[in-house]
């Protein structure tokens, strides 16, 4: 061995130790953990962000689910109501047909017995003929239970005194009006224990 | 749900709140009526009251109770006992007494009892001579019919009518309303037509086709006097006298187109109040002078319209029908009567100025020319029979009808006079 | 028949007389009165044996097609005559005043036919009597039928 063969060979080995200190990617005795991943540069986004929307999204996604969830429930608790509702009113309903079956009763009998009080006075009432007046008298009119006319009272004048008299003449003529007489005690209190009666010219 | 909570509330208002009966239609009964012969001592009495109970039960208005049936005779306050007649069902009695004075005044107590209410509504007297005993029940009557009904009577007013006794034999007749007393004031061998009262009872107008045409004459009740209106057209009819009395609305047609004018009696001035090409005719007066209603066929059909005189603005009154004709106004001016006729059947109907509705109150079926009463209460009209005419009426009511005493001859074309005063 | 015959001589000359004050403004009193004059005194009813009659339809004035040739029958005779009536009639359904100008718009229709066919107008008298001279006083439609008429005299 010559010499410069040995240093020559030193100038290889540092070279390729100089080479290697340049050019090695001593990284790679960095433990893994430790190393930092660099990222190509156009690449680069705010991940705060993205984390934060996708959080957002989550959250409107779980509120949503939440809602429906609510909703639920208090679409159970409405038709739980209802179901109350409805047996209350079908309750009610009850009671008003009730009630309305008891007026409706009344009422026919009320009925009745006006059209019967008003053939008995039609019948018994001579009319005065006055040509063309449109006009009336009334009175109201006192009754017992038993039907007797207890009073009667001009309350309105027709301005005519022949067509008042003529009424008054009916009344007069007659002391019991006993048409009354097969009523229910208490319909006959509500509506004929005290009425009125009008007579008029016209129809 | 809330209909239910509404219906209950009504129902019970109307259970709750004070009861109201109508009452409108009244007896179909009339009402009975019992005129008491009258205590005499020249037993004229009872033609009194003959006279009296003839009148009142004219129109079918009451019904009489007849002598036999009477349980006693009262002829004042003082013998009258109301339970003699309310138990016949009375609903007034008549009564009174007859005094002679001397040979020729006679001086008539009258009363009336209502016997429902157990009162005395009239009572009265009047003197007269005997000779004029059948004016002075119709006085008595007036006023027992007034005390009676609130209105006043027609006992004592006129109807003039047109008489046709045979073909080429016509006349013009005044008689009382129950028909007795017949007077001719004109007979002719032509047509007559339309008689017209003037309002103060001393004229009467009408038709004659006397001299070939018609034209219009103007007679003096009283003196027989009779001239014809000089105009101008070849035909002159439907004379009407206004009730002021100062004019004399009448159709004139010139060049074929009758029309309706007003002729001056002051004056003796036309004027021209239609014109239309149509047929214009049967003017009546409004009672204060003031319209006219009139028959116009002016859409096609006859039918009534009214005319304000001062404007001469004329306005459609009937709306339904295919004849409406004839119409004059009643005493109060707010309704009229006409003649109506629907297919060839025509009935005499009153109408409301104010209402399209037509009321038809005759059941005969060729009924023209209707006259009212001067009350408003009473309608005579002209119908057939068979080839006779007569004269039928009825009350507004509907509740009565009746018929005039039988003529030889056909009857047309009443007139009622207005009231004597 | 004699007076029916002597109340038409009688009245045509009014008639005439009539007519010429309808055109003036003047009411003139015309004397009605003294109707007569010998020329028309004398004066005959044409006979054209035809049958004299038009018919109308009831509330009708207007001529049926037939009506028309009926008229036009007479139109020869018309030119010839010195007058010629024509009398209106309606049946006695309605009001006696409405039928009376019913009547005369039914004759006025019968003159203007004659008119347009040539007549002359001033011989023409036109005269209505509504439903006061009924041929058939009976009420039913052949009654009726018969009065809803006009009557043509020609002299």
């Amino acid at each position: 061995m010559t010499n410069s063969f040995v240093g020559f060979l030193n100038s290889i080995f540092v070279h390729l130790f100089l080479l290697a200190i340049l050019t090695l990617d001593f990284s790679i005795f960095v433990p893994q953990k430790d190393r930092i991943n660099t990222i190509p540069v156009e690449f680069v986004t705010f991940p705060t962000e993205k984390e934060n929307n996708s959080k957002k999204i989550e959250n409107i996604k779980n509120e949503s689910i939440e809602k429906n969830i609510q909703k639920k429930v208090l679409i159970e608790e409405l038709k739980v109501d209802k179901k109350k509702q409805l047996n209350f009113d079908s309750k009610r309903k009850l009671e008003d047909q009730i009630a309305e079956t008891k007026l409706l009763k009344e009422r026919r009998e009320v009925q009745i017995t006006i059209a019967l009080i008003q053939d008995r006075i039609n019948s018994i009432w001579k009319k005065p003929s006055l040509g063309n007046k449109n006009i009336q008298s009334e009175f109201v009119i006192n009754l017992a239970p038993s039907g007797e006319i207890l009073s009667f009272d001009l309350i309105s004048s027709s301005g005519d005194k022949v067509f008042d008299e003529s009424a008054l003449a009916a009344l007069s003529s007659i002391s019991f009006i006993t048409e009354v007489n097969g009523l229910d005690r208490k319909y006959f209190e509500r509506n004929f224990r005290s009425f009125n009666l009008v007579f008029k010219s016209k129809n | 749900m809330k209909y239910f909570l509404l219906f209950f509330i009504f129902l019970s208002l109307t259970i709750e709140a004070k009861l109201k009966i109508e009452i409108s239609q009244g007896s179909k009964d009339l009402p009975k009526i019992a005129v008491v012969p009258f205590k005499s001592n020249l037993n004229e009495g009872e033609s009194i009251s003959s006279l009296i109970q003839d009148n009142l039960t004219l129109f079918g208005e009451f019904k009489a109770l007849p002598k036999e049936e009477m349980l006693s005779f009262p002829s004042s306050e003082k013998n009258f006992f109301n339970r003699d007649w309310k138990i016949l069902n009375v609903d007034y009695v008549v009564l009174g007494s007859l005094q002679e004075n001397n040979s020729e005044l006679i001086r008539i107590e009258y009363f009336v009892f209502n016997i429902s209410l157990n009162k005395l509504i009239l009572r009265g007297d009047i003197s007269g001579k005997y000779s004029e005993k059948e004016e002075i029940s119709k006085v008595i009557s007036n006023r027992v019919y007034k005390s009676i009904t609130g209105l006043n009577g027609v006992f004592n007013t006129k109807i003039a009518y047109i008489l046709n006794p045979s073909k080429e034999r016509y006349k013009i007749c005044v008689s009382d309303i129950d028909g007795s007393d017949e007077q001719v004031l004109f007979e002719s061998e032509a047509p007559l037509m339309s008689p017209s009262w003037s309002s103060d009872l001393k004229k009467l107008a009408y038709v004659s086709f006397e001299k070939g045409f018609p034209e219009i004459y103007m007679q003096d009740l009283f003196s027989g006097d009779r001239e014809p209106i000089k105009t101008l057209g070849l035909s002159n009819s439907a004379p009407v006298w206004s009730p002021d009395n100062k004019k004399l609305a009448f159709v004139m047609s010139l060049s074929g187109n009758p029309d309706i004018y007003i002729y001056n009696l002051r004056n003796k001035k036309i004027s021209r109040h239609t014109t239309h090409y149509g047929i214009d005719t049967e003017p009546a007066w409004s009672p204060n002078s003031k319209k006219l209603l009139f028959t116009s066929n002016r859409s096609g059909s006859p039918q009534i319209y009214e005319l304000t005189i001062s404007s001469n603005r004329i306005k459609r009154v009937t709306l339904d029908g295919d004849y409406n004709a004839r119409a004059s106004y009643f005493p109060d001016g707010k309704d009229i009567v006409l003649v109506h006729g629907n297919n060839g059947v025509f009935h005499i109907g009153t109408k409301k100025l104010k209402s399209r509705f037509i009321n038809t109150i005759s059941k005969t079926t060729l009924d023209e020319s209707p006259t009212i009463s001067p009350n408003g209460n009473i309608i005579i009209y002209a119908t057939k029979n068979n080839t006779q005419g007569y004269l039928a009426g009825l009350t507004l009511d509907g509740k009565s009808k009746f018929k005039l005493p039988v003529k030889l001859g056909s009857v047309r074309e009443p007139a009622w006079s207005p009231f004597m005063n | 028949m004699k007076t029916y015959k002597k109340i038409i001589i009688l009245s045509i000359f009014p008639l005439i007389v009539g007519c010429a004050t309808q055109v003036s403004d003047l009411v003139t009193s015309t004397s009605y009165a003294s109707a007569e004059s010998d020329e028309y005194a004398s004066v005959e009813k044409i006979d054209t044996n035809l049958d004299d009659l038009i018919y109308f339809e009831f509330d009708k004035a207007s001529l049926s097609s037939d009506s028309k040739d009926l008229i036009t029958k007479y139109v020869d005779f018309a030119k010839k005559a010195k007058a010629i009536r024509l009398e209106g009639h309606c049946d006695e359904r309605g009001t006696r005043e409405y039928n009376l100008a019913l009547g005369e718009k039914r004759a006025i229709e019968v003159k203007n036919y004659l008119i347009i066919k040539g007549v002359s107008s001033s011989k023409i008298k036109v005269i209505s009597y509504g439903e006061e001279k009924p041929i058939d006083i009976n009420s039913n439609e052949n009654a009726w039928k018969k009065n809803r008429r006009v009557e043509i005299s020609l002299f």
